[in-house]
C-alpha cells in the first residue's frame, strides 16, 4: 500500500499559486460600468452540501447536470458549475468548516475564523445601503438550526434572522408594519432618540479617556450608528418600480411542521427578492437548516418512489442519509438536494423576470453561490462542488459552463486486519474556497489580491 | 412565521473553545424557555444582612429566563429607602468630571511591601548561549551534528529526536548530565578555559533554577511556554516575585450577567428578564477581560431590544413604575429619574442630565406613555455611564502617567467585584462622603459586603465561566441519538451545578478543592435519568450522595460533562485539552497547520469494534507530530471516558471494558497515576500546581486581565493569602487587597 504524506509546501508549489499573478484585473469600473446598477451577491448554504463531486458531465460549454442538480436544467444558461473546491484541513467538516465556508480562514481551535466572511468584507468595501447584509435562516421547529457562516470584523458570528424578523426589517424600510402608523412612528422615534443621545454622550466623554480606551467608545459609537441603520431608522421609505412590498406571511396555524418549513423557505426567498429589487442591500446569505426527511419524494434503487428516510427511526438524517450507508441512502440524499434545487430554480426564475435599468434581469445582475460545509454529505472537503447561478449582467460572469479545476491525490486511512494504515486515494482540488471568493469579489467590483488565509490562495478558477 | 421562530436567539455567541480538530464541534442556536422557580428554602437561615437597609433579604433564588441564579433580594426591598427625596440639583461629581481625589498622603500598608531583592539579574537563554553553550556544547550539538542542536530546543521534531517531550525536559536532562560530569565532553586545558567552564555551568544552574525562561528580557507568561515547559516551576512567592503588574487606567464594560444582576437588584428580583447576551471574548480562560470589553453592533442591537422587553416588564411589575404609568400627570417622573438614575449610574445625576431625560420623556409621552417611561429606563441602561465601569482615575500631581481611583470608582469596583452588581446605598454614601480612600476603609467595606449572600455571585460566576458550565445551554447536540437532551434537562443540569456551587461555597464554607471533590450531588427526577447510583422523584433539585467512585465534585456533574462533550461523541480530545490548558494551566498551542482531520483519516475504520481510546490512540501514535501533544492529552481524555456524552457513568463502550487509567507527570505535588477521572481529579485538585493555576485564573478574572508576568507580586500575595485561608472560597474577596496597587492605575498599558 503506497503511502503519501501531503506536505503543505509541496501542495502549494504544485497548486500553481503563481497563476494568481495572471488573474484578470477586473475592477470596479468594469463591474459597475452599466448604468449604475450594482451587482448583488447571494450565498445559499445547503446543509451537507449539494451532492458528490461534480454536479455535471461533459465539456465546458456542452454539459449535462447530474440527477442531483437536474432542476437547474431550466436555467442552464445562467449556471456555472465549479467542480470542485477545497475546503479546510481542519475539523471533521461539521465544525470549523462552517466558519471556513465564507471566510477562507479556519481557526483550528474551533473558535471564530481569522478573517471576516466575504459578505461582511464586501459590505465594508462597497457600502451598506439602507439595510445591512441580510443574513437569513430558513428553519422550522424541531429541526437542527441554520448554521452560522457569517462573521464580522470582530471575528465573531453574526446573527441570522428568521423569515418574520427579516420581513419586519425590510418593511421598516419600505413601509410600516406596526399595528398602527402612529405606534411605529413612536417606536422609531424612541429608538432614535435613545441612540442619538447615547452617541452624543460618548462624544462628550471621549475626550477624557486615554487613547486606548477611546477605541472602545469609538466602537460603541459606530455600533450605535450601525444599529440605527439596521433598524431602518436612517432610511427613507423605498417603494415603486421593481420594489414591491412582499405579501403578508400566511398563518402557520394548523400547518404541519413540514409545511411550516417550506413556508419559511418561500418567505425567505420572497424577502431576498424584495431586498435586492428595492436595492436595500447588495448582499444576502441564506442558511437552510436540515431538511425534514419526509418532505420530499425520492426514487429508490428499485425505481420505486418513496418518501422518508430508508433507515431506522433512531438514525438521523445526517447519519442515515447524508452518510449514505447504502445505495438507497444515497438516493434519498439525492432527492433532498433535488428538492432544494427546485426551490432555488424557481427563485432564480422570479429574479429573471425582473428587468433592471441596465437591460439585464435581476438574476443576471445577481451572483447566487450554493454550497455546504461538505461536498458529498459525507465529510468530504477535498473537492466540494459549488453551484453558481446568474451574474452575467453587471458582474460579467461567463455562465452556462462547467469548470473543472486541477486536482491532486492525497491520503486517507484504511484498516487491514484491524490495523490502521495510510494510503493514497483521495482526489484533492487545487483550488479553494478562498480562490472562489477572491474571484467573486473581483466580479463585485473589489479587486483583491488574496482572500482569507494567504496559503489557500492557489490560483484562478475562471469565473470571469 | 411560526411561534417557534421567535425563540431563536438572535445572536449566537460562539464561545472561544479549544475544540479538538479530530472530533465533531458544535454550533447552533438554542434559547432556553422561561420558567419561574423559587429557590428551595433550605438555605434561608443562612442569610446574614448587616446592612439594615437591606436586612429583609428573603433569599429568593431567582429563576429568570436563564434559570437558577443568585438573586437574593425580595421585591419591595430592591432599592434603598428614602432615595426619592434626593433632590436632583445637588452638586454632583461624575466619574469623568470629578476632581476630588482621595487623600493621597495616606500610606497604605500594602503599598509599603518590601520589594524583593533583585540584585541578581535574571538569566535567559541568550545569556547561557553566549556564556556557555556556544563554546562548550555546539561542538557536538551544532550544525550538521547527529545530536539535537542546542538551539533547536523549541523545535518539537528535534525534541522528539532527543526523546524529550518538552524543552523543559530537554534542559533538565542536560543539567543532570552536566551535573554528573558527562557533559560537556570538551575538557578544558587552560586555566582560564576551566574558569570559563565553571562560570558557564554556574550560569546554566541559575538559568535552570529560574525554570529555563526562554526569552532574553522577555516575559514569562504562560503563553511563552506553549508546549515547552511548566510555568509553575517559577510560580512566585512574596520573596521571589518580581514587579507589581500595574493596571492600566481603563473602562471595563459590564458583562451580561452583571447587567442582569444589576437590573434585578435595582428593579426587583421578581422580574422575568430576557437573555442579555452580549459578547464576551475569552482571555486567559475567562470572559471578564477589561481590554476585550467593547460593544459591537450586534451587542447594541441586542441590548436595545432586550431593554425594550425589560422596560415593559418593569412597567408591568415594579410598583413605582407601574403606579407612575397609571397616572396621567408627570409629577411622578422626576423622582423616578432621580432615584433610578443614581442607582444605575452609581452617582447622583446632574441637573442637566436629569432635565434631558425628562425632556426625552415629554417629547414621547404625547404618542405613548409607556414608550415615554420606557425611554427613561432604556436610556439609562444603554448609557456608557451604566454599561462601563470607569477606572480612569484622577491625575495624581507629581506622578506622571499615574492615576488614582476616585471614591465613586472604588465603590463601583467593589460592588461589581464582590456582588456582580451596582453599589448599595451604603457604598454610594461612602463614596459621596469620600470614605473609600484608604485600605482600612476598603477592608471594612469588603468585610461588610462579604457577609451579604451576593458575595457568592462572583465566585460562582467565575467557576461556571472558567469551567464553561453554561455552554450546555447553547451547544448543538444530536438530539436524535440522545433524545434525553431536552431544553429542560440542559437547564436542570446547569441549575444543579449552580446549586452545588452554592452549597459548597456558601453553606459549607468550602475550599476550591471541595468544589472538585464534593460527594454531594443535586438532582431532580429529570436529572436522575443520568445517574445510576442515586435516584430522585422530586420535581425540584434535592441534595443526595452518589457513589463516590462514580461522582465527585463539579467536573462529574452532567452540566460539565455535557458542556465538554461533542454533538454525538464524548469529546475525548476536547476534554483532555480543556483539562490540560484550563484546569492545569498547561497551554498546548495550536496543532500544526498541515494536519488533516481524524475523522477523515478513520473514514474506513470499523469504529464499532474499538473503544474511543483504542481508535484515537492508534490514530495519534501513528503520527509523530500528533503524538507529541496527544500523549499528554489522551490519558486525560481516556480517564473521562467513564462518562458518556450525556454525563452518564459507564464502564463499557462498544461491548468492551473502558480502560480509563493513565499517568500524568510533571505537576508539582500531584500523584501521577490514576485509574479513572475520579482519581485524576482528586490527584490534580490536591496538588500545589492546581492551587497555583486556580490562583492565576482567579487573579485574571478578578482584575479583568491576564497578568503581565506570572512572577508578579500581586499573584504571589494572592496565592499566599488564599493559602493562609486554606483556599476557602469565601475568603477570596479579601484577596483583592493583595494587589499592592489597589488604587493606582497607569495611563499607558504595556503592549
Amino acid at each position: 500500500m503506497s503511502k503519501i504524506f501531503m506536505n503543505r509546501r509541496h501542495f502549494l508549489r504544485n497548486a500553481g499559486i503563481a497563476s494568481l499573478a495572471f488573474s484578470p484585473l477586473i475592477t470596479s469600473s468594469r463591474a459597475l460600468a452599466d448604468t449604475g446598477v450594482k451587482p448583488r451577491l447571494l450565498f445559499i448554504f445547503l446543509p451537507h452540501g449539494p451532492g458528490g463531486p461534480g454536479g455535471g458531465k461533459g465539456t465546458e460549454h456542452n454539459f449535462t447536470f447530474s440527477p442531483w442538480l437536474s432542476p437547474l436544467s431550466a436555467i442552464k444558461e445562467h449556471v456555472t458549475l465549479v467542480d470542485g473546491l477545497f475546503g479546510t484541513w481542519w475539523g471533521n467538516a461539521h465544525n470549523v468548516s462552517y466558519a471556513h465556508l465564507l471566510t477562507g480562514s479556519a481557526n483550528p481551535n474551533g473558535g471564530p475564523p481569522r478573517n471576516p466572511s466575504v459578505d461582511v468584507m464586501l459590505e465594508k468595501k462597497l457600502g451598506k445601503g439602507v439595510l445591512p447584509v441580510q443574513r437569513l435562516v430558513a428553519r422550522a421547529s424541531g429541526y437542527a438550526g441554520g448554521r452560522q457562516v457569517c462573521y464580522g470584523d470582530n471575528l465573531k458570528a453574526i446573527s441570522l434572522q428568521t423569515a418574520s424578523q427579516a420581513q419586519a426589517a425590510i418593511l421598516n424600510n419600505i413601509g410600516g408594519v406596526q399595528s398602527s402608523e402612529a405606534k411605529l412612528r413612536a417606536l422609531r422615534e424612541k429608538r432614535k432618540k435613545i441612540l442619538d443621545e447615547v452617541a452624543g454622550e460618548l462624544k462628550t466623554l471621549r475626550s477624557r479617556l486615554t487613547s486606548e480606551e477611546k477605541i472602545k467608545f469609538d466602537q460603541f459609537t459606530n455600533s450605535i450608528n450601525e444599529t440605527a441603520s439596521s433598524l431602518g431608522l436612517n432610511g427613507t421609505i423605498k417603494t415603486g418600480g421593481n420594489c414591491q412590498k412582499p405579501g403578508a406571511i400566511p398563518s402557520t396555524k394548523g400547518l404541519s411542521r413540514n409545511k411550516v418549513y417550506e413556508l419559511g423557505i418561500d418567505t425567505q426567498f420572497a424577502n431576498l427578492k424584495t431586498t435586492f429589487a428595492c436595492n436595500l442591500t447588495q448582499f444576502g446569505v441564506l442558511s437552510f437548516n436540515e431538511i425534514p426527511h419526509d418532505i420530499y419524494d425520492w426514487t429508490d434503487s428499485s425505481g420505486k418512489t418513496r418518501r422518508g428516510k430508508p433507515c431506522g427511526s433512531t438514525e438521523n438524517f445526517h447519519q442515515c442519509v447524508a452518510h449514505y450507508k447504502d445505495k438507497d441512502g444515497r438516493l434519498c440524499f439525492e432527492g433532498s438536494v433535488k428538492w432544494f434545487m427546485q426551490k432555488i430554480a424557481n427563485f432564480a426564475k422570479e429574479l429573471d423576470a425582473i428587468k433592471e435599468p441596465n437591460g439585464h434581469t435581476l438574476l443576471e445582475n445577481t451572483i447566487i453561490v450554493i454550497s455546504g460545509e461538505v461536498g458529498d454529505g459525507n465529510h468530504d472537503r477535498n473537492r466540494k462542488p459549488f453551484v453558481v447561478i446568474g451574474g452575467r449582467g453587471a458582474p460579467k460572469l461567463k455562465t452556462g459552463r462547467i469548470i473543472k479545476v486541477p486536482q491532486q491525490f492525497g491520503w486517507g486511512l484504511t484498516t487491514t486486519d484491524g490495523k490502521i494504515s495510510i494510503d493514497s486515494r483521495a482526489a484533492i482540488s487545487q483550488r479553494t474556497e478562498a480562490d472562489l471568493w477572491r474571484e467573486i469579489s473581483q466580479a463585485m467590483g473589489v479587486n483583491l489580491k488574496t482572500f482569507g488565509s494567504p496559503y489557500l490562495n492557489r490560483g484562478r478558477i475562471g469565473l470571469l | 412565521m411560526n411561534n417557534n421562530e421567535t425563540t431563536i436567539n438572535p445572536k449566537k455567541i460562539e464561545p472561544i473553545r479549544n475544540i479538538a480538530h479530530t472530533e465533531q464541534g458544535m454550533t447552533g442556536n438554542k434559547r432556553m424557555h422561561s420558567k419561574s422557580w423559587l429557590f428551595s428554602g433550605f438555605s434561608l437561615w443562612l442569610i446574614i444582612g448587616l446592612n439594615l437597609s437591606w436586612s429583609a433579604y428573603g433569599c429568593l433564588g431567582q429563576i429568570g429566563e436563564t434559570g437558577y441564579e443568585y438573586v437574593f433580594v425580595d421585591a419591595g426591598q430592591t432599592t434603598p429607602p428614602d432615595q426619592t427625596t434626593t433632590t436632583p440639583d445637588k452638586t454632583v461629581t461624575t466619574p469623568d468630571q470629578t476632581t476630588t481625589t482621595p487623600d493621597q498622603t495616606t500610606t497604605t500598608p500594602d503599598q509599603t511591601t518590601k520589594t524583593p531583592d533583585s540584585s541578581e539579574p535574571p538569566v535567559y537563554y541568550a545569556d547561557v548561549y553566549k556564556g556557555f553553550l556556544q563554546e562548550f556544547c555546539t561542538g557536538c550539538h551544532g550544525n550538521g551534528s547527529s545530536q539535537t542542536r542546542v538551539d533547536s530546543y523549541s523545535n518539537e521534531t528535534h525534541l522528539a529526536k532527543a526523546g524529550k517531550s518538552s524543552a523543559f525536559d530537554y534542559w533538565t536532562y542536560a543539567r543532570d548530565r552536566i551535573k554528573k560530569g558527562e557533559m560537556p565532553s570538551k575538557k578544558p586545558v587552560a586555566e582560564d578555559e576551566q574558569q570559563r567552564l565553571n562560570d558557564g555551568i554556574a550560569l546554566f544552574e541559575r538559568w535552570a533554577k529560574a525554570g529555563f525562561p526562554e526569552k532574553a528580557g522577555g516575559s514569562t507568561t504562560p503563553n511563552d511556554f506553549k508546549g515547552k515547559e511548566d510555568p509553575f516551576v517559577v510560580f512566585p512567592t512574596t520573596a521571589t516575585c518580581k514587579g507589581k503588574d500595574p493596571l492600566p487606567a481603563r473602562l471595563w464594560r459590564l458583562t451580561g450577567r452583571q447587567i442582569r444582576y444589576s437590573i434585578l437588584d435595582v428593579f426587583g428580583s421578581q422580574l422575568n428578564l430576557p437573555t442579555i447576551n452580549i459578547s464576551s471574548k475569552r482571555s486567559g480562560g475567562v470572559t471578564n477581560s477589561a481590554s476585550e470589553s467593547g460593544l459591537d453592533n450586534v451587542d447594541v442591537t441586542q441590548l436595545l431590544k432586550a431593554y425594550e422587553q425589560v422596560s415593559t416588564e418593569i412597567l408591568k411589575n415594579n410598583k413605582e413604575w407601574k403606579d407612575c404609568l397609571s397616572k396621567s400627570d408627570d409629577t411622578c417622573v422626576k423622582p423616578l429619574i432621580t432615584k433610578y438614575g443614581r442607582l444605575l449610574w452609581r452617582r447622583e445625576l446632574t441637573q442637566e442630565e436629569s432635565d434631558k431625560l425628562f425632556q426625552g420623556y415629554k417629547s414621547l409621552v404625547k404618542d405613548s406613555r409607556d414608550y415615554a417611561l420606557g425611554f427613561i429606563i432604556e436610556r439609562l441602561m444603554l448609557s456608557s455611564k451604566f454599561l462601563f465601569r470607569s477606572e480612569m482615575g484622577d491625575v495624581v500631581s507629581g506622578q506622571p502617567n499615574t492615576r488614582r481611583l476616585n471614591h465613586q470608582e472604588v465603590a463601583t469596583f467593589l460592588s461589581f467585584t464582590i456582588w456582580q452588581s451596582v453599589p448599595d446605598d451604603e457604598l454610594l454614601t461612602a463614596a459621596k462622603e469620600n470614605r473609600l480612600g484608604t485600605l482600612p476603609e476598603i477592608r471594612a467595606q469588603i468585610q461588610r459586603m462579604a457577609k451579604d449572600k451576593r458575595a457568592l455571585r462572583p465566585i460562582a460566576e467565575f467557576i461556571t465561566d472558567w469551567l464553561h458550565i453554561r455552554d450546555i445551554l447553547t451547544l448543538q447536540k444530536d438530539t436524535t441519538t440522545f433524545k434525553e437532551i431536552t431544553p429542560q434537562l440542559r437547564q436542570d443540569a446547569v441549575d444543579a451545578a449552580l446549586k452545588l456551587l452554592e452549597h459548597v461555597i456558601w453553606v459549607k464554607k468550602g475550599s476550591i478543592a471541595d468544589v472538585f471533590q464534593s460527594k454531594d450531588v443535586f438532582l431532580n427526577k429529570n436529572l436522575a435519568k443520568l445517574y445510576s447510583s442515586v435516584s430522585s422523584t422530586s420535581d425540584g433539585l434535592e441534595m443526595k450522595q452518589a457513589d463516590p467512585t462514580q461522582r465527585m465534585g463539579i467536573l462529574t456533574t452532567p452540566a460539565f460533562v455535557m458542556s465538554h462533550s461533542k454533538e454525538a461523541t464524548t469529546g475525548f480530545v476536547h476534554r483532555g485539552v480543556f483539562f490540560l490548558e484550563e484546569l492545569s494551566c498547561r497551554p498546548l498551542g495550536n496543532p500544526p497547520d498541515d494536519l488533516s482531520s481524524g475523522e477523515e483519516r478513520t473514514k474506513n475504520v470499523d469504529k464499532s469494534k474499538l473503544t474511543t481510546r483504542q481508535l484515537l490512540e492508534s490514530l495519534h501514535s501513528a503520527e509523530p507530530s500528533c503524538n507529541n501533544c496527544h500523549k499528554k492529552i489522551d490519558p486525560i481524555g481516556a480517564a473521562f471516558e467513564i462518562f458518556d456524552p450525556l454525563g452518564r457513568y459507564r464502564i463499557m463502550e462498544n461491548g468492551k471494558p473502558i480502560d480509563a487509567s493513565g499517568k500524568l507527570d510533571g505537576f508539582n505535588g500531584m500523584k501521577p497515576e490514576f485509574n479513572n477521572a475520579i482519581e485524576l481529579i482528586k490527584n490534580m485538585t490536591d496538588s500545589t500546581h492546581f492551587r497555583q493555576c486556580f490562583t492565576l485564573k482567579l487573579h485574571t478574572y478578578t482584575w479583568g486581565r491576564t497578568p503581565e508576568g506570572i512572577r508578579n507580586c500581586s499573584i504571589a500575595t494572592m496565592f499566599e493569602h488564599l493559602k493562609g485561608k486554606n483556599f476557602e472560597l469565601l475568603q477570596v474577596h479579601e484577596a483583592l487587597l493583595a494587589n499592592q496597587q489597589f488604587f493606582l492605575r497607569t495611563e499607558t498599558t504595556k503592549k
